[in-house]
């Protein structure tokens, strides 16, 4: 009971003080609200993609539909492709002068689809970068997609999609792109909000000399705890800050129940605020520490799939396999985008154990630190 | 105090404790015993170990050799107990600037376990203590560094430790805020054992029962302030001399001016000196007998004393008679 009446002490202590110095509450989600504003700045160059759409024989039926269905997809709010030329010597000139994202070459398909063969389109991509690459491709497979739809439905040719995938189409077709991106932000927030609230809470106790009236105190473990009430306090509503962002900025609005979301911010805040324990405890000042966990947290998140690990290469998935960020992204996106919980537990079973590591080695290092 | 009514080993005991960092030895086998209630002062340069011993003395440092009891306990078997009994007060003023004095005081009751329905009362006990009670809403940034002081103090007073540890109370306080401290440490005193570290000799002298002189880590003196005068000094005489029937070789060894005199006494420094004079301290062990001697040998080699002034030896000087160094060195 006395070490729950010392930790409660220390977390009303910090967050008293915690809200005394704003610098600290909006340090503690400005770095998150800078990734948004650079992301919703980049989304918005690349929402619709200037391309070629070039027919090897411009009176090819098919092709000509195939045409108009990649002028014609998109969402509700922008279309994906703004056909710019049909013309192959002036797309080659727009090519050359990076004025067109790609050409997309269609070759006369429609013998070969009545004959029940697969067909298949050339695709020319300027890779500026992997993501409007991916981008590309994906939105490319998607006009593939619909297209053999059409074909199914009017049974004009036998069902067979004209191009392969490339990779995994797992995202959800109806969704805007920056509503993964402030899922994941979200989902950064939590990461971000536990572990660089723990370091920097228990970093200013050493910075500031204040750490000796805590560890000469009966009951270490009370020393914990208080942190770790106020870390997590601070970032349900640092999360709840960029939350409200994300909504207004990126449309984000979670599609299923939010209790599985409240659970995942306190597990998640929890779980990263015993990694910004032991940071804290390591560098013992507040800049060195907020750093190290800002980094953490970015490559985590960005390892962990900025909004869903499944993107990156099968030879990354080692690596992001053994980010913990990885599983609290993929339980957050999954449940707020798909309402999906197929590796929820999973996901939230690996993050308590590694709550339960980080809390164990914080202990003993605090406990080595101290001398106790 | 009477120490032989105050069973020693009932108190503190510093048992052969060495504490190395490296190579480097920061304290050397150093063994003592401090009695219940007593004031007991860790007099030392800079960098002699005292900080190093109130560290270990508080479980914040571990002794590489050697062994320390509190009150019958170690660290070892009774950690958490020792805890509720040790109140600490480090070098640098350590409080949250952000709080007000009452928050502060009250964190510190809360997180050291007193009793809900005690904590308003020790805080406003506190508080007077520290002669706050007027600032008890202000935050304690906007306070003065002896302010702080006081605060700090008092505020590891509010779980009503028996062994108070105080690491340079009235460092870096001016002098009127550091009377006020040591009042305050006077008031405290009753029942509670309190160890001081300081750099300042006439702190120790006005507070410490007892005390222990540190260098480079070993201990060079323990006893009472008087006990460690007559010990080590007897009395000084300070001549005022007049030179201009002196040499300068001879001023260069002022043992010169008195000759055979100075077998029986130490001439330790030249204390001051201007045009024409110097002033030169003698430290002798019975000066009303030998002070016609050390004059007539001073005249002797030509040196005509213009002043006499005899003064019994300050904790200062035993300090720079045990450690060859000024304070604050």
């Amino acid at each position: 009971m006395e070490i729950f009446t010392s930790a409660l002490a220390l977390a009303r202590k910090d967050l008293i003080s915690w809200f005394r110095s704003p610098m600290h509450v909006l340090v503690s989600f400005a770095p998150i609200i800078v990734i948004m504003v650079v992301l919703t700045f980049t989304m918005g160059d690349t929402e619709t993609m200037p391309v070629a759409v070039v027919l090897d024989d411009p009176d090819d039926p098919m092709a000509q539909q195939f045409a108009g269905t990649v002028g014609g997809i998109g969402t509700a709010n922008f279309a994906w492709f703004e056909v710019v030329t049909t013309d192959r010597e002036e797309a080659e000139t727009l090519f050359q002068n990076n004025e067109l994202l790609g050409i997309i070459e269609v070759p006369a398909i429609t013998g070969q689809l009545q004959s029940g063969e697969n067909a298949t389109v050339r695709l020319r991509i300027a890779n500026l970068n992997d993501d409007i690459t991916k981008n590309f491709r994906q939105r490319v497979q998607e006009a593939c997609l619909v297209f053999n739809d059409r074909l199914q439905v009017s049974s004009v040719v036998p069902a067979s999609p004209s191009i392969k995938a490339n990779f995994d189409t797992f995202l959800p077709e109806d969704l805007p792109a920056q509503v993964f991106f402030g899922a994941g932000l979200v989902a950064l927030a939590i990461i971000m909000g536990g572990i660089n609230n723990a370091c920097t809470l228990v970093a200013r106790e050493f910075e500031e000399n204040t750490y000796k009236e805590l560890v000469l105190a009966p009951g270490t473990i009370s020393i914990i705890m208080g942190k770790w009430a106020s870390a997590l306090v601070q970032t349900f509503i640092s999360v709840g800050i960029v939350w409200g962002l994300a909504a207004l900025v990126c449309d984000f609005i979670p599609q299923g129940s939010i209790f599985p979301l409240l659970l995942l911010i306190l597990v998640g805040s929890l779980a990263f605020a015993g990694l910004g324990t032991l940071l804290g405890l390591y560098f013992k000042q507040v800049m060195p520490a907020a750093i190290a966990g800002m980094l953490f947290s970015i490559v985590g998140w960005w390892f962990g799939g900025v909004i869903w690990a499944d993107i990156w290469p099968q030879s990354m998935q080692g690596i992001i396999a053994a980010f913990p960020t990885t599983y609290l992204i993929r339980a957050f996106t999954k449940a707020a985008l798909l309402d999906l919980y197929t590796t929820y537990w999973f996901d939230v079973g690996i993050l308590l154990i590694f709550g339960v590591v980080t809390a164990i080695l914080s202990y003993i290092l605090l406990r080595k630190k101290t001398a106790l | 105090m009477d120490m032989s009514s105050t069973p020693l080993s009932n108190g503190i005991v510093v048992d052969r404790v060495t504490r190395k960092f490296g190579d480097f030895i920061a304290l050397d086998s150093v063994s003592l015993q401090i009695g219940q209630g007593e004031i007991f002062g860790l007099l030392g340069p800079n960098g002699a170990g005292k900080t190093t011993l109130l560290n270990i003395l508080c479980g914040l440092s571990q002794p590489t050799e050697g062994s320390i009891s509190i009150f019958g306990m170690t660290f070892r078997d009774n950690h958490n107990d020792i805890r509720r009994l040790l109140g600490y007060i480090p070098q640098e003023t350590a409080l949250y600037e952000h709080l007000t004095a009452e928050e502060n005081l009250m964190f510190h009751a809360r997180f050291y376990g007193v009793p809900a329905a005690e904590r308003k009362a020790r805080v406003n006990q506190a508080l007077a203590l520290a002669q706050l009670e007027s600032r008890r809403k202000s935050k304690v940034k906007e306070f003065s560094g002896g302010m702080k002081r006081r605060l700090a103090i008092v505020r590891a007073l509010i779980h009503d430790p028996r062994l108070l540890m105080l690491d340079e109370p009235s460092l870096g306080v001016d002098v009127q805020s550091r009377v006020e401290i040591w009042n305050r440490i006077k008031e405290i005193k009753a029942e509670k054992t309190i160890i001081v570290t300081t750099n300042y000799m006439e702190e120790a002298e006005y507070l410490c029962n007892r005390v222990a002189i540190l260098d480079r880590g070993q201990l060079v003196a323990l006893g009472s302030p008087e006990e460690l005068k007559k010990a080590h000094l007897g009395e000084v005489i300070e001549l005022t001399i007049n030179t201009d029937n002196i040499s300068p070789d001879v001023l260069a060894k002022p043992a010169q001016i008195f000759g055979a005199i100075t077998e029986t006494c130490t001439v330790e420094k030249l204390a001051e000196r201007g045009p024409g004079w110097v002033k030169v301290s003698l430290r002798v062990p019975d000066a009303g007998v030998k002070l016609t001697g050390i004059l007539e040998s001073a005249k002797g080699n030509g040196a005509e004393t213009t002043e006499v002034n005899i003064r019994e030896p300050s904790l200062n000087d035993v300090f720079i008679e045990l450690t060859g160094k000024r304070l604050r060195e």
